[in-house]
Protein backbone atom coordinates (compact mmCIF):
# COMPACT_ATOMS: atom_id res chain seq x y z
CA UNK A 1 0.00 0.00 0.00
CA UNK A 2 2.82 2.13 -0.13
CA UNK A 3 3.83 4.14 -2.31
CA UNK A 4 1.38 5.21 -3.69
CA UNK A 5 0.37 8.47 -5.56
CA UNK A 6 -2.76 9.99 -4.62
CA UNK A 7 -4.47 9.10 -8.09
CA UNK A 8 -3.66 5.71 -7.75
CA UNK A 9 -4.35 5.28 -4.12
CA UNK A 10 -7.61 7.34 -4.77
CA UNK A 11 -8.54 4.34 -7.87
CA UNK A 12 -7.63 1.42 -5.96
CA UNK A 13 -9.83 3.06 -2.76
CA UNK A 14 -13.02 3.33 -5.82
CA UNK A 15 -12.90 0.04 -7.01
CA UNK A 16 -12.75 -1.24 -3.54
CA UNK A 17 -15.68 0.37 -2.95
CA UNK A 18 -17.29 -0.99 -5.76
CA UNK A 19 -16.59 -4.37 -5.01
CA UNK A 20 -17.78 -4.28 -1.11
CA UNK A 21 -20.90 -2.73 -1.49
CA UNK A 22 -21.97 -4.78 -4.68
CA UNK A 23 -20.80 -8.15 -3.08
CA UNK A 24 -22.90 -6.91 -0.07
CA UNK A 25 -25.50 -6.54 -2.28
CA UNK A 26 -25.40 -9.48 -4.36
CA UNK A 27 -24.62 -12.07 -1.55
CA UNK A 28 -27.35 -10.68 1.13
CA UNK A 29 -29.06 -7.59 0.10
CA UNK A 30 -31.21 -9.25 -2.25
CA UNK A 31 -32.41 -11.76 0.14
CA UNK A 32 -34.77 -11.01 3.11
CA UNK A 33 -32.62 -12.80 6.11
CA UNK A 34 -32.83 -9.32 7.76
CA UNK A 35 -35.92 -8.57 6.58
CA UNK A 36 -37.31 -11.94 8.10
CA UNK A 37 -36.48 -11.54 11.83
CA UNK A 38 -39.56 -9.40 12.47
CA UNK A 39 -41.05 -12.76 12.21
CA UNK A 40 -39.81 -14.50 15.35
CA UNK A 41 -41.68 -14.61 18.53
CA UNK A 42 -40.84 -11.89 20.91
CA UNK A 43 -40.31 -14.51 23.60
CA UNK A 44 -36.80 -15.10 21.72
CA UNK A 45 -35.92 -11.51 22.42
CA UNK A 46 -32.57 -11.60 23.61
CA UNK A 47 -30.43 -8.06 22.92
CA UNK A 48 -27.03 -7.51 22.36
CA UNK A 49 -25.51 -4.27 21.60
CA UNK A 50 -26.99 -1.08 21.64
CA UNK A 51 -30.19 -3.27 21.70
CA UNK A 52 -29.87 -3.94 25.41
CA UNK A 53 -31.45 -0.36 25.88
CA UNK A 54 -34.98 -1.62 25.13
CA UNK A 55 -36.88 -4.63 26.70
CA UNK A 56 -38.71 -6.19 23.40
CA UNK A 57 -38.01 -5.35 19.82
CA UNK A 58 -37.88 -1.15 19.28
CA UNK A 59 -39.05 -1.13 16.10
CA UNK A 60 -42.61 -1.67 14.49
CA UNK A 61 -42.89 -4.30 11.67
CA UNK A 62 -43.25 -1.00 9.23
CA UNK A 63 -40.30 0.86 10.45
CA UNK A 64 -37.92 -2.26 10.64
CA UNK A 65 -39.54 -2.87 6.29
CA UNK A 66 -38.38 0.54 5.63
CA UNK A 67 -35.18 0.67 7.32
CA UNK A 68 -34.01 -2.78 5.10
CA UNK A 69 -35.78 -1.36 2.25
CA UNK A 70 -33.49 1.61 2.76
CA UNK A 71 -30.67 -0.59 3.28
CA UNK A 72 -31.13 -2.65 0.61
CA UNK A 73 -31.41 -0.50 -1.83
CA UNK A 74 -28.05 2.18 -1.04
CA UNK A 75 -26.33 -0.78 -1.45
CA UNK A 76 -25.78 0.05 -5.31
CA UNK A 77 -26.25 3.17 -5.24
CA UNK A 78 -22.94 3.43 -2.84
CA UNK A 79 -21.65 0.38 -5.29
CA UNK A 80 -21.73 2.83 -8.24
CA UNK A 81 -20.62 6.07 -5.84
CA UNK A 82 -24.12 8.02 -6.38
CA UNK A 83 -24.77 10.51 -3.32
CA UNK A 84 -21.48 8.31 -1.77
CA UNK A 85 -21.22 10.68 1.62
CA UNK A 86 -24.36 11.13 2.29
CA UNK A 87 -25.78 7.61 1.26
CA UNK A 88 -22.76 5.27 2.69
CA UNK A 89 -22.63 6.78 6.40
CA UNK A 90 -26.58 6.31 6.22
CA UNK A 91 -26.09 2.65 4.88
CA UNK A 92 -23.65 2.08 7.57
CA UNK A 93 -26.13 3.08 10.30
CA UNK A 94 -29.42 0.98 8.79
CA UNK A 95 -26.79 -2.42 9.00
CA UNK A 96 -25.82 -1.86 12.12
CA UNK A 97 -28.98 -0.99 13.46
CA UNK A 98 -30.53 -4.54 11.18
CA UNK A 99 -27.52 -6.91 12.19
CA UNK A 100 -27.64 -5.98 15.90
CA UNK A 101 -31.38 -6.22 15.66
CA UNK A 102 -31.23 -9.27 14.01
CA UNK A 103 -28.86 -11.09 16.55
CA UNK A 104 -31.44 -9.66 19.49
CA UNK A 105 -33.25 -13.15 19.23
CA UNK A 106 -30.68 -15.27 20.65
CA UNK A 107 -28.82 -16.25 17.45
CA UNK A 108 -25.32 -14.10 16.79
CA UNK A 109 -24.09 -15.22 13.63
CA UNK A 110 -20.07 -14.56 13.52
CA UNK A 111 -20.15 -13.75 9.83
CA UNK A 112 -22.16 -10.47 9.65
CA UNK A 113 -20.65 -7.86 12.15
CA UNK A 114 -16.65 -8.07 10.84
CA UNK A 115 -18.37 -6.88 7.12
CA UNK A 116 -20.00 -4.20 9.01
CA UNK A 117 -17.00 -3.42 10.76
CA UNK A 118 -14.60 -3.55 7.57
CA UNK A 119 -17.67 -1.11 6.06
CA UNK A 120 -17.25 1.36 8.66
CA UNK A 121 -13.93 3.04 7.37
CA UNK A 122 -15.19 2.40 3.67
CA UNK A 123 -18.70 4.39 4.16
CA UNK A 124 -17.22 7.18 5.74
CA UNK A 125 -14.50 7.64 3.36
CA UNK A 126 -13.84 10.02 0.25
CA UNK A 127 -14.20 6.27 -1.91
CA UNK A 128 -16.73 8.22 -4.59
CA UNK A 129 -13.83 10.88 -6.07
CA UNK A 130 -13.35 9.09 -8.98
CA UNK A 131 -15.11 5.80 -10.66
CA UNK A 132 -18.28 7.40 -9.68
CA UNK A 133 -21.56 9.02 -10.25
CA UNK A 134 -20.63 11.75 -7.78
CA UNK A 135 -17.41 12.38 -9.97
CA UNK A 136 -19.24 12.17 -13.33
CA UNK A 137 -22.25 14.51 -12.27
CA UNK A 138 -21.02 16.59 -9.19
CA UNK A 139 -17.64 17.95 -10.61
CA UNK A 140 -17.60 21.17 -9.54
CA UNK A 141 -18.23 19.78 -6.21
CA UNK A 142 -16.17 16.75 -5.58
CA UNK A 143 -12.08 17.09 -6.14
CA UNK A 144 -9.72 14.51 -5.74
CA UNK A 145 -7.49 15.56 -3.23
CA UNK A 146 -3.58 15.21 -3.93
CA UNK A 147 -2.75 13.89 0.07
CA UNK A 148 -2.80 9.89 -0.93
CA UNK A 149 -3.41 9.38 2.72
CA UNK A 150 -7.19 10.09 2.47
CA UNK A 151 -7.37 7.16 0.36
CA UNK A 152 -4.80 4.80 2.15
CA UNK A 153 -6.14 5.57 5.17
CA UNK A 154 -9.72 3.42 4.90
CA UNK A 155 -7.48 0.86 3.13
CA UNK A 156 -5.88 0.15 5.97
CA UNK A 157 -8.43 0.42 8.75
CA UNK A 158 -9.91 -1.77 6.70
CA UNK A 159 -7.28 -4.61 6.29
CA UNK A 160 -6.63 -3.93 10.05
CA UNK A 161 -9.93 -5.20 10.96
CA UNK A 162 -9.73 -8.09 8.76
CA UNK A 163 -6.60 -9.30 10.31
CA UNK A 164 -8.01 -8.43 14.20
CA UNK A 165 -11.36 -10.65 13.23
CA UNK A 166 -8.82 -13.89 12.37
CA UNK A 167 -6.51 -12.98 15.48
CA UNK A 168 -8.52 -13.05 18.17
CA UNK A 169 -10.49 -16.07 16.71
CA UNK A 170 -7.20 -17.60 17.42
CA UNK A 171 -6.72 -16.18 20.94
CA UNK A 172 -10.14 -17.59 21.50
CA UNK A 173 -8.52 -21.30 20.60
CA UNK A 174 -5.89 -20.32 22.53
CA UNK A 175 -7.56 -19.43 26.01
CA UNK A 176 -10.30 -22.11 25.73
CA UNK A 177 -8.53 -24.71 25.18
CA UNK A 178 -4.53 -23.83 24.77
CA UNK A 179 -2.85 -26.27 22.76
CA UNK A 180 -4.98 -29.33 23.42
CA UNK A 181 -7.30 -27.44 21.03
CA UNK A 182 -5.03 -29.20 18.19
CA UNK A 183 -3.22 -31.85 20.13
CA UNK A 184 -6.61 -33.83 20.79
CA UNK A 185 -9.15 -34.88 18.54
CA UNK A 186 -11.29 -31.88 18.36
CA UNK A 187 -11.19 -30.47 14.76
CA UNK A 188 -11.41 -33.72 14.28
CA UNK A 189 -14.53 -34.32 16.23
CA UNK A 190 -16.02 -31.28 15.18
CA UNK A 191 -15.90 -32.51 11.43
CA UNK A 192 -17.93 -35.50 12.44
CA UNK A 193 -20.66 -34.21 13.90
CA UNK A 194 -20.84 -31.18 11.90
CA UNK A 195 -22.84 -33.61 9.70
CA UNK A 196 -25.43 -33.65 11.94
CA UNK A 197 -25.48 -30.10 13.60
CA UNK A 198 -25.54 -28.60 10.34
CA UNK A 199 -27.70 -31.60 8.29
CA UNK A 200 -30.34 -28.47 6.80
CA UNK A 201 -28.00 -26.37 5.45
CA UNK A 202 -25.30 -25.75 2.60
CA UNK A 203 -26.03 -29.01 0.89
CA UNK A 204 -23.97 -28.39 -1.68
CA UNK A 205 -21.14 -28.97 0.32
CA UNK A 206 -22.64 -32.30 2.45
CA UNK A 207 -22.41 -34.17 -0.62
CA UNK A 208 -18.90 -34.43 -0.78
CA UNK A 209 -18.50 -35.74 2.64
CA UNK A 210 -15.17 -34.35 2.69
CA UNK A 211 -15.43 -34.24 6.70
CA UNK A 212 -16.07 -37.90 6.97
CA UNK A 213 -12.83 -38.50 5.09
CA UNK A 214 -10.69 -36.40 7.04
CA UNK A 215 -12.13 -37.82 9.96
CA UNK A 216 -10.29 -41.31 8.90
CA UNK A 217 -7.11 -39.52 9.42
CA UNK A 218 -6.12 -38.51 12.54
CA UNK A 219 -2.67 -36.90 12.05
CA UNK A 220 -3.83 -34.92 8.97
CA UNK A 221 -6.93 -33.48 11.41
CA UNK A 222 -4.23 -32.68 14.32
CA UNK A 223 -1.88 -30.79 11.50
CA UNK A 224 -5.24 -28.87 10.21
CA UNK A 225 -5.93 -27.96 13.38
CA UNK A 226 -2.41 -26.69 13.87
CA UNK A 227 -1.92 -24.86 10.88
CA UNK A 228 -5.16 -23.03 11.24
CA UNK A 229 -4.38 -21.71 14.66
CA UNK A 230 -1.06 -20.41 13.41
CA UNK A 231 -2.94 -18.83 10.73
CA UNK A 232 -5.03 -17.32 12.48
CA UNK A 233 -2.58 -15.64 14.94
CA UNK A 234 -0.72 -14.54 11.78
CA UNK A 235 -2.81 -12.89 10.19
CA UNK A 236 -1.31 -9.25 11.91
CA UNK A 237 1.91 -9.96 9.88
CA UNK A 238 0.22 -9.36 6.38
CA UNK A 239 -0.58 -5.62 7.99
CA UNK A 240 3.28 -5.16 7.88
CA UNK A 241 4.93 -6.96 5.16
CA UNK A 242 3.50 -7.76 1.79
CA UNK A 243 5.32 -10.65 0.86
CA UNK A 244 3.45 -11.93 4.84
CA UNK A 245 -0.11 -10.40 3.12
CA UNK A 246 0.37 -12.36 -0.49
CA UNK A 247 0.72 -16.02 1.53
CA UNK A 248 -1.73 -14.97 4.82
CA UNK A 249 -4.68 -13.40 2.87
CA UNK A 250 -4.88 -16.28 0.27
CA UNK A 251 -4.10 -19.33 2.77
CA UNK A 252 -6.91 -17.64 4.40
CA UNK A 253 -9.58 -17.78 2.11
CA UNK A 254 -8.64 -21.31 0.97
CA UNK A 255 -9.73 -22.51 5.04
CA UNK A 256 -12.79 -20.67 4.79
CA UNK A 257 -13.29 -22.57 1.75
CA UNK A 258 -12.46 -25.45 3.39
CA UNK A 259 -14.10 -25.09 6.27
CA UNK A 260 -17.47 -24.98 4.59
CA UNK A 261 -17.09 -27.97 2.44
CA UNK A 262 -15.90 -30.20 6.04
CA UNK A 263 -17.73 -27.64 9.07
CA UNK A 264 -20.36 -26.79 6.62
CA UNK A 265 -19.97 -23.40 8.13
CA UNK A 266 -20.49 -20.43 5.05
CA UNK A 267 -18.49 -17.58 4.63
CA UNK A 268 -19.20 -16.34 1.38
CA UNK A 269 -20.38 -13.00 2.65
CA UNK A 270 -16.55 -12.46 3.19
CA UNK A 271 -15.38 -12.02 -0.37
CA UNK A 272 -16.65 -8.46 0.18
CA UNK A 273 -13.80 -8.08 2.87
CA UNK A 274 -11.43 -9.70 1.09
CA UNK A 275 -11.99 -7.22 -1.80
CA UNK A 276 -10.00 -4.89 0.32
CA UNK A 277 -6.72 -6.47 -0.43
CA UNK A 278 -6.08 -6.25 -4.04
CA UNK A 279 -3.87 -3.81 -5.23
CA UNK A 280 -6.80 -2.88 -8.44
CA UNK A 281 -4.43 -0.46 -9.70
CA UNK A 282 -1.83 -2.56 -10.45
CA UNK A 283 -4.29 -5.32 -11.63
CA UNK A 284 -5.83 -2.82 -13.87
CA UNK A 285 -2.26 -2.04 -15.04
CA UNK A 286 -1.19 -5.57 -15.77
CA UNK A 287 -4.77 -5.89 -17.69
CA UNK A 288 -4.13 -2.60 -19.59
CA UNK A 289 -0.90 -3.58 -20.26
CA UNK A 290 -1.94 -7.54 -21.24
CA UNK A 291 -4.35 -6.05 -23.57
CA UNK A 292 -1.97 -3.81 -25.73
CA UNK A 293 0.24 -6.01 -26.05
CA UNK A 294 -2.50 -8.54 -27.24
CA UNK A 295 -3.40 -5.84 -29.78
CA UNK A 296 0.20 -5.12 -31.09
CA UNK A 297 0.64 -8.96 -31.74
CA UNK A 298 -2.84 -8.25 -33.60
CA UNK A 299 -1.88 -5.49 -35.64
CA UNK A 300 1.70 -7.15 -36.26
CA UNK A 301 0.45 -10.22 -37.99
CA UNK B 1 -12.30 12.94 6.66
CA UNK B 2 -8.46 12.04 7.41
CA UNK B 3 -8.86 12.64 11.27
CA UNK B 4 -11.89 10.40 11.32
CA UNK B 5 -10.20 7.66 9.62
CA UNK B 6 -7.70 7.76 12.02
CA UNK B 7 -10.37 7.89 14.82
CA UNK B 8 -11.61 4.67 13.17
CA UNK B 9 -8.40 2.64 13.37
CA UNK B 10 -7.98 3.76 16.62
CA UNK B 11 -11.45 2.36 17.78
CA UNK B 12 -11.07 -0.97 16.50
CA UNK B 13 -7.24 -1.19 18.08
CA UNK B 14 -8.65 -0.11 21.26
CA UNK B 15 -11.86 -2.31 21.19
CA UNK B 16 -9.82 -5.30 20.11
CA UNK B 17 -7.44 -4.48 23.37
CA UNK B 18 -10.12 -4.20 25.53
CA UNK B 19 -11.58 -7.23 24.61
CA UNK B 20 -8.15 -9.43 24.84
CA UNK B 21 -7.92 -7.97 28.23
CA UNK B 22 -11.40 -8.14 29.47
CA UNK B 23 -11.51 -11.90 27.98
CA UNK B 24 -14.78 -11.10 26.39
CA UNK B 25 -13.74 -13.19 23.50
CA UNK B 26 -17.18 -14.77 23.25
CA UNK B 27 -18.40 -11.67 22.40
CA UNK B 28 -15.29 -10.63 19.73
CA UNK B 29 -14.99 -11.78 17.47
CA UNK B 30 -18.67 -10.92 17.13
CA UNK B 31 -20.45 -14.15 18.63
CA UNK B 32 -22.50 -15.06 21.59
CA UNK B 33 -21.49 -18.58 21.87
CA UNK B 34 -17.60 -20.26 21.51
CA UNK B 35 -17.88 -21.48 18.02
CA UNK B 36 -15.28 -23.64 17.58
CA UNK B 37 -12.78 -22.58 20.50
CA UNK B 38 -13.51 -25.44 23.02
CA UNK B 39 -12.25 -28.41 23.31
CA UNK B 40 -14.51 -31.49 21.66
CA UNK B 41 -12.83 -34.33 23.00
CA UNK B 42 -12.08 -37.27 25.40
CA UNK B 43 -12.44 -36.26 28.67
CA UNK B 44 -14.27 -33.82 28.19
CA UNK B 45 -18.00 -34.19 27.70
CA UNK B 46 -20.02 -31.96 24.75
CA UNK B 47 -23.66 -32.56 24.84
CA UNK B 48 -25.38 -31.55 21.63
CA UNK B 49 -29.02 -31.36 21.32
CA UNK B 50 -31.86 -31.80 19.17
CA UNK B 51 -35.32 -30.11 18.47
CA UNK B 52 -38.04 -32.71 17.32
CA UNK B 53 -41.41 -32.42 17.09
CA UNK B 54 -44.25 -35.26 17.99
CA UNK B 55 -47.41 -35.87 15.75
CA UNK B 56 -50.50 -36.49 16.37
CA UNK B 57 -50.36 -40.08 16.43
CA UNK B 58 -47.48 -39.47 19.45
CA UNK B 59 -44.57 -40.33 16.90
CA UNK B 60 -41.31 -38.18 16.97
CA UNK B 61 -40.60 -36.51 13.33
CA UNK B 62 -37.88 -33.84 12.00
CA UNK B 63 -38.36 -30.73 11.80
CA UNK B 64 -38.00 -28.81 8.62
CA UNK B 65 -36.74 -25.59 10.36
CA UNK B 66 -35.28 -24.07 7.46
CA UNK B 67 -38.03 -24.36 5.24
CA UNK B 68 -41.03 -23.60 8.18
CA UNK B 69 -39.36 -21.09 10.65
CA UNK B 70 -36.62 -18.36 8.78
CA UNK B 71 -34.44 -16.84 9.39
CA UNK B 72 -33.92 -20.07 11.57
CA UNK B 73 -32.48 -22.96 10.27
CA UNK B 74 -31.91 -26.15 12.71
CA UNK B 75 -28.37 -25.18 14.56
CA UNK B 76 -29.22 -21.30 14.94
CA UNK B 77 -33.04 -22.12 16.34
CA UNK B 78 -31.15 -24.18 18.90
CA UNK B 79 -28.93 -21.21 20.19
CA UNK B 80 -31.42 -18.61 19.95
CA UNK B 81 -33.28 -21.73 22.19
CA UNK B 82 -30.75 -21.99 24.97
CA UNK B 83 -28.78 -18.27 24.80
CA UNK B 84 -30.84 -18.10 28.24
CA UNK B 85 -30.06 -21.44 30.12
CA UNK B 86 -33.27 -20.83 32.74
CA UNK B 87 -35.44 -23.53 32.25
CA UNK B 88 -39.07 -20.94 32.37
CA UNK B 89 -36.99 -19.40 29.46
CA UNK B 90 -36.51 -22.18 27.42
CA UNK B 91 -40.24 -23.62 27.84
CA UNK B 92 -41.58 -20.28 26.99
CA UNK B 93 -39.38 -20.33 23.81
CA UNK B 94 -39.70 -24.05 23.12
CA UNK B 95 -43.90 -23.30 23.23
CA UNK B 96 -43.63 -19.96 21.19
CA UNK B 97 -41.79 -22.06 18.90
CA UNK B 98 -44.64 -25.29 18.72
CA UNK B 99 -47.29 -22.57 18.30
CA UNK B 100 -44.83 -20.55 15.24
CA UNK B 101 -44.48 -23.84 13.65
CA UNK B 102 -48.22 -25.06 13.38
CA UNK B 103 -49.03 -21.68 12.16
CA UNK B 104 -46.57 -21.98 9.38
CA UNK B 105 -48.14 -24.90 8.57
CA UNK B 106 -51.37 -23.81 8.55
CA UNK B 107 -50.94 -20.86 6.49
CA UNK B 108 -48.83 -23.09 3.81
CA UNK B 109 -51.24 -26.05 3.93
CA UNK B 110 -48.37 -27.82 4.63
CA UNK B 111 -49.86 -30.67 7.14
CA UNK B 112 -51.36 -31.41 10.70
CA UNK B 113 -50.57 -29.52 13.60
CA UNK B 114 -47.74 -30.85 16.13
CA UNK B 115 -48.99 -31.97 19.41
CA UNK B 116 -45.93 -31.23 20.73
CA UNK B 117 -41.89 -30.50 20.69
CA UNK B 118 -39.28 -31.59 22.34
CA UNK B 119 -35.65 -30.52 23.59
CA UNK B 120 -33.72 -33.18 23.45
CA UNK B 121 -29.95 -33.55 24.94
CA UNK B 122 -27.64 -36.87 23.72
CA UNK B 123 -24.47 -37.53 25.23
CA UNK B 124 -22.57 -39.34 23.51
CA UNK B 125 -19.79 -41.65 24.37
CA UNK B 126 -16.62 -41.15 22.54
CA UNK B 127 -16.37 -44.36 22.12
CA UNK B 128 -19.21 -44.55 20.43
CA UNK B 129 -17.81 -42.39 17.75
CA UNK B 130 -15.89 -44.62 15.46
CA UNK B 131 -14.67 -44.73 11.15
CA UNK B 132 -16.54 -47.93 11.51
CA UNK B 133 -19.90 -45.71 12.55
CA UNK B 134 -18.84 -43.43 9.92
CA UNK B 135 -18.62 -46.13 6.99
CA UNK B 136 -21.91 -47.99 7.87
CA UNK B 137 -23.92 -44.72 7.89
CA UNK B 138 -25.22 -45.54 11.10
CA UNK B 139 -23.74 -42.33 13.17
CA UNK B 140 -26.91 -40.58 12.91
CA UNK B 141 -28.20 -43.17 14.53
CA UNK B 142 -26.13 -44.00 17.10
CA UNK B 143 -26.29 -40.60 18.54
CA UNK B 144 -29.67 -40.27 18.43
CA UNK B 145 -29.71 -43.68 20.32
CA UNK B 146 -28.08 -41.56 23.75
CA UNK B 147 -30.78 -39.25 23.40
CA UNK B 148 -32.89 -37.89 26.34
CA UNK B 149 -35.64 -35.37 26.76
CA UNK B 150 -34.50 -32.73 28.48
CA UNK B 151 -38.10 -30.48 27.82
CA UNK B 152 -41.32 -30.89 26.04
CA UNK B 153 -44.26 -28.41 25.17
CA UNK B 154 -47.70 -28.52 24.36
CA UNK B 155 -49.94 -25.66 22.51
Amino acid sequence: MTGFNSKDANFNLAVTRFFYFAIVFYLIGVERYFLEWQNVPVEFWFPTGPMRWFDGPPLSLDAHRWLFLFWRWSLPLCALGFGYRLLAPLNFIAAFILINYAHSFGYQTHTYMPVLLVGLSLSFAAASDTLSLDALFFRRWIKPSPDARLYLWPLRTAQLTFCVVFFTAGVSKLRASGLDWFTTDTLRNYFLVSSIVYEDINAVAHQFRLNHALYTMPWLCHGLAFLTLVLELAAPLALFKRRAAWAIVPALFVAQVFIFFTIFVNFKIYLAIYAVWVNWHWLASRIRDFARAALRRRAGA
Amino acid sequence: MLRLQQLIAILIVAGTCLALFAKSDRYFPFSNYPMYSKLFASPVTYPLRAIRGVNQSGADERLRILRTLPPFWTASLREALLVDRSDDAIKSKLRATLNWYNRKLSETNSGAPLAAIRLYRYDMPWSDLTAAALENGVLDSTIWSHAQIQFEATP
